[in-house]
């Protein structure tokens, strides 16, 4: 029987560090440009989705050009009716390459994240500060201090509540030790609580007046006064000892104990008053469990009695606390995991991790109750022995609950798993690109994945330029070209309709890297309209050695398939007149004889042109080119005598 | 030696008819059927096709044994399908026997497609004493789509007419759009200000009438506050 009692409770251990309350985040879930997009004309502003309401006074939206000037006009606004969504809007912004950072905090529970995605206007974001597709992480590292907070604000909520309940129901009504330990419980309450103000102003950066007029200065505002009732309530008990002072402060450190709750996640998912309830007795039960272990062990200290009555009884509530925090804890971990079908984000997510880690140290606890309740409590209860082997496994218990409050600490401050799933893994790989017809009668967003040379699926959506409802056609076809190279000739690609204005297809136009013009033919019942696209090929990652040396050039080598590579540098590299040299070569190290090559340059600030090379032996190609200060990439296409294509690109800063 | 000779006399009546064969063959993308007696040999008369330049059908009508038709007349006709327009076209001969002026059975019907895209060439009628009913599709494989002139325009890319057409069409609503709206918001304005200079006139004429009222009330206290002449007593007499 014993047995099958401490399998329920450790499969119930489980599911109770499941539970641990966890807070979310505002992380990104979609924006307007994409990110990685490729525009033909300049968006009039930019609006972010976020997984969770943004508050407006305390987030930012920088719209930075290349050279990370900010060019957003005004501060970022909310969109009406959108409660998840922020703007800002745009001047009229020329060609080129556009970083969105954008810095936020949660509204629900004050929690920050930022990230950066990059757009292109004209030009293909390649070589931004965020490559195309690319998220740069958004939740920032838990902070220690915040942290050190709410580990203190847990600890002494739990040292109240359960204080209040063990004296009221297992020392008869009078406190287990003394009042000053309540004082101690209520200062490490409250200076939690400043700690996680002091923690959010300097993540926020912004003053304290700031931060407490914000929804999450309210918040913290809310749980202070919570503390502050308790603390008259812990006065009254100083003054005047007895059950009406105990019913106070457990009446007090429970109020406390909901606004924490309102103010995290469960705050904001509906149906609210049931998530905020659940979180609440899960507190309260946490409370009376690892707090009256504390009591436990201040109140017993010999074998007296009253003490050998309190143990069995406090050994009976406890039960009830582990059940309730047992039933609470599934229903909080379902929510935040995202479902019982989500388990695999307890190992594929930090936050699942972290709470993994909890379980090690709640197993650890549960083996120590384990001993306690079925070999020390009887043996003290029953025969008023082992009254100090108790003792220390109660210690080592309360020992080990600091150490989960600690790591509670730090889980709340990480993204729920189910949080992190909302929000989108870095955008798939592709080139998105948007224009209309001269006569301005239809819109194109034209997606192709990968963007890459070779084989790619093209999604045209087609919508009426004015209204942007789904446009009608009979046929959408593309047609391809790539700007001196006539010996492609000019593809083309019939799309299938998939939706009403969505048209997609398959196929592999895009034989050589470079910016491809593609008009898009969308021909009705009564006319057609063509609509040219501009499309850059994505550069696969390539590597790349880099050999600086004093007083010489920066040296390239760049490797190829087929054992091949390919030196490349500039000479001097410095802004003015220079030489761009391009040598193939094989694996032997002999010279890679190369049939014909085109090269082409683009500038700091996006535009692309050609580089006229002159050969200087079989394998070895120069250019003699102007240029300027800033960050320059270089690609060269080349195909080598056996008819082998070849091609590659390196990114330098001409600077003097 | 005989069968050397056997082998140029192959290799050369190899290259000839490969010449012939070539040279046959006609010169652009054009598709060909065989219908009954005579072969359909159709495509546009010039191409690259481009949208917004004349152009034509072609039709290089010949028997099944290569002889080409001259005597066409006018009982074969041929329909231009875009989309669900259609237009009737005439054929003419493109050629002139007695002056030995063009290829004999090249027949055109002449037009300017306007827009880029798939159009499709229906014959129908007769040649001689057989019934025609073809058509015949533009695209990969047939002959070629009519294209976009913007390709080939350099230096500048014209738009072309119906581009224009099609942009006035989209604009003249937008500004007639725009005209009314700010019509309306002149109107509103102009409303207000009529309101405001009404509203105006009325607290004026109320604060004028007012002025009178009051300055008629101060004269009339005025009147009323003056001190009756004082009766000054002197010996009992009165100067009254």
């Amino acid at each position: 029987m014993r047995r099958i009692i401490v399998a329920v409770l450790g499969a119930a251990l489980l599911v109770v560090v499941a539970g641990q309350p966890a807070a979310a985040h505002a992380l990104l879930r979609r924006s307007e440009p994409a990110s990685g997009a490729l525009l033909q004309a300049a968006p009039p502003k930019v609006v972010i989705t976020f997984t969770e309401p943004p508050d407006p006074s305390l987030s930012i939206v920088h719209v930075l050009d290349e050279n990370g000037r900010d060019v957003e006009q005004g501060r970022a606004e909310p969109v009406g009716g959108a409660p998840l969504e922020l703007q800002v809007a745009l001047p009229s912004l020329p060609d080129g390459v556009y970083t969105v950072t954008w810095r936020t905090v949660s509204k629900t529970d004050g929690h920050v994240t930022g990230s950066s995605f990059a757009f292109g206007v004209g030009v293909a974001p390649t070589g931004a500060v965020a490559s195309p597709g690319t998220v740069l992480p958004s939740t920032p590292s838990p902070s220690p201090l915040a942290a050190v907070g709410r580990w203190g604000l847990y600890a002494g909520l739990a040292f109240l509540f359960g204080g209040a309940v063990l004296g009221l129901f297992v020392f008869g009504g009078r406190l287990a030790s003394s009042v000053w330990v309540l004082g101690a419980a209520w200062l490490t309450g409250a200076l939690g609580l400043v700690l996680m103000t002091v923690a959010e102003r300097w993540t926020v950066g912004v003053s304290y007046g700031t931060l407490l007029r914000s929804s999450a200065g309210e918040q913290l505002i809310r749980q202070g006064i919570g503390l502050g009732v308790v603390a008259i309530a812990v006065v009254v008990v100083a003054i005047r000892p007895g059950k009406p002072g105990l019913i106070l402060i457990g009446l007090a450190a429970a109020g406390a104990m909901l606004l924490h709750a309102q103010a995290g996640h469960a705050g904001s998912q509906s149906p609210v008053w049931f998530n905020v309830g659940v979180q609440w007795l899960h507190l309260m039960s946490v409370g009376v469990w690892v707090g009256g272990l504390a009591w436990l062990l201040l109140g017993v200290r010999s074998s007296g009695p009253s003490e050998r009555a309190g143990v069995g009884r406090f050994s009976f509530i406890a039960g009830i606390a582990l059940g309730v925090v047992a039933v609470t804890g599934v229903v909080r971990a379902i929510d935040e995991i995202g479902g019982v079908g989500a388990w695999r984000r307890l190992f594929e997510t930090s936050f699942g991790v972290t709470l993994l880690i909890k379980v090690g140290l709640f197993a650890g606890l549960m083996a120590l109750g384990a001993r306690n309740r079925y070999v020390n409590v009887p043996a003290v209860s029953e025969r008023g022995e082992r009254i100090r082997s108790l003792r220390r496994t109660v210690g080592a218990e309360v020992a080990l609950a600091v150490g989960i409050f600690g790591v509670t600490g730090v889980l709340t401050q990480l993204p729920p798993a189910a949080h992190v799933a909302a929000a989108p893994s870095p955008a798939p790989a592709q080139v998105v690109v948007t224009g209309s017809d001269f006569a301005t009668s239809a819109r194109v967003r034209l997606t192709v994945m990968p963007g890459t040379v070779g084989p790619n699926h093209f999604e045209a959506q087609i919508a009426d330029y004015d209204s942007g409802a789904p446009l009608q056609a009979g046929s959408v076809t593309l047609k391809f070209s790539l700007p001196g190279q006539s010996e492609l000739g000019t593809p083309s690609l019939d799309l299938s309709r998939k939706a009403p204005g969505v048209w997609m297809g398959e196929g592999t136009p895009l034989s050589m890297p470079g910016a491809w013009d593609v008009s898009v033919l969308i021909q009705g019942p009564a006319g057609s309209v063509v609509v040219p696209l501009k499309v850059q090929t994505r550069a696969l990652p390539q590597h790349v050695e880099v050999t600086r040396a004093p007083g010489q050039p920066t040296l390239y080598t760049i490797t190829l398939p087929g054992g091949l590579s390919l030196q490349t540098y500039i000479d001097p590299g410095t802004p003015g007149n220079n030489v761009v040299h391009f040598t193939f070569f094989q694996a032997s190290g002999d010279e890679q004889p190369i049939a014909r090559a085109t090269a082409t340059a683009t500038t700091p600030a996006g535009h692309t042109h050609d580089l006229p090379l002159i050969r200087f032996d079989p394998g070895h190609f120069v250019a003699n080119t102007h240029l300027d200060e800033g960050h320059w990439r270089f690609d060269i296409q080349a195909t080598t005598r056996e008819g082998v294509p070849l091609s590659a690109y390196f990114d330098q800063t001409i600077s003097s | 030696m005989k069968g050397r000779i056997a082998a140029c006399v192959a290799l050369t009546a190899g290259l000839a008819a490969a010449f012939v064969l070539v040279l046959s063959a006609p010169a652009l993308a054009h598709e060909e059927r065989t219908v009954g007696a005579y072969h359909f040999v159709v495509g546009w008369g010039d191409e690259p096709a481009y949208a917004g330049l004349k152009n034509s059908v072609q039709l290089i009508l010949s028997t099944k044994a290569g002889k080409p038709v001259t005597n066409l007349g006018d009982s074969l006709k041929v329909e231009v399908i875009f989309g669900q327009q259609q237009m009737e076209v005439p054929f003419e001969p493109a050629f002139d026997p007695e002056e030995g002026f063009g290829t004999l059975g090249d027949y055109r019907a002449w037009l300017i497609p306007t827009a880029p895209g798939t159009y499709t060439f229906h014959l129908f009628g007769a040649i001689g004493k057989q019934k025609v009913d073809e058509r015949f599709t533009s695209g990969p494989t047939t002959f070629d789509d009519i294209s976009d002139p913007a390709e080939v325009e350099f230096p500048t890319k014209v738009p072309t007419g119906t581009e224009l057409a099609g942009r006035l069409d989209r604009e003249i609503p937008r500004v007639n759009a725009a005209i009314a709206s700010a019509r309306s918001q002149a109107e509103d304005r102009a409303d207000t200000a009529r309101t405001l200079g009404i509203v105006g006139i009325v607290i004026g004429a109320v604060g004028l009438l007012l002025a009178v009222v009051a300055l008629i009330g101060s004269r009339a206290a005025a009147h009323r506050s003056t001190p009756a002449p004082l009766s000054v007593s002197s010996g009992g007499e009165s100067r009254n």
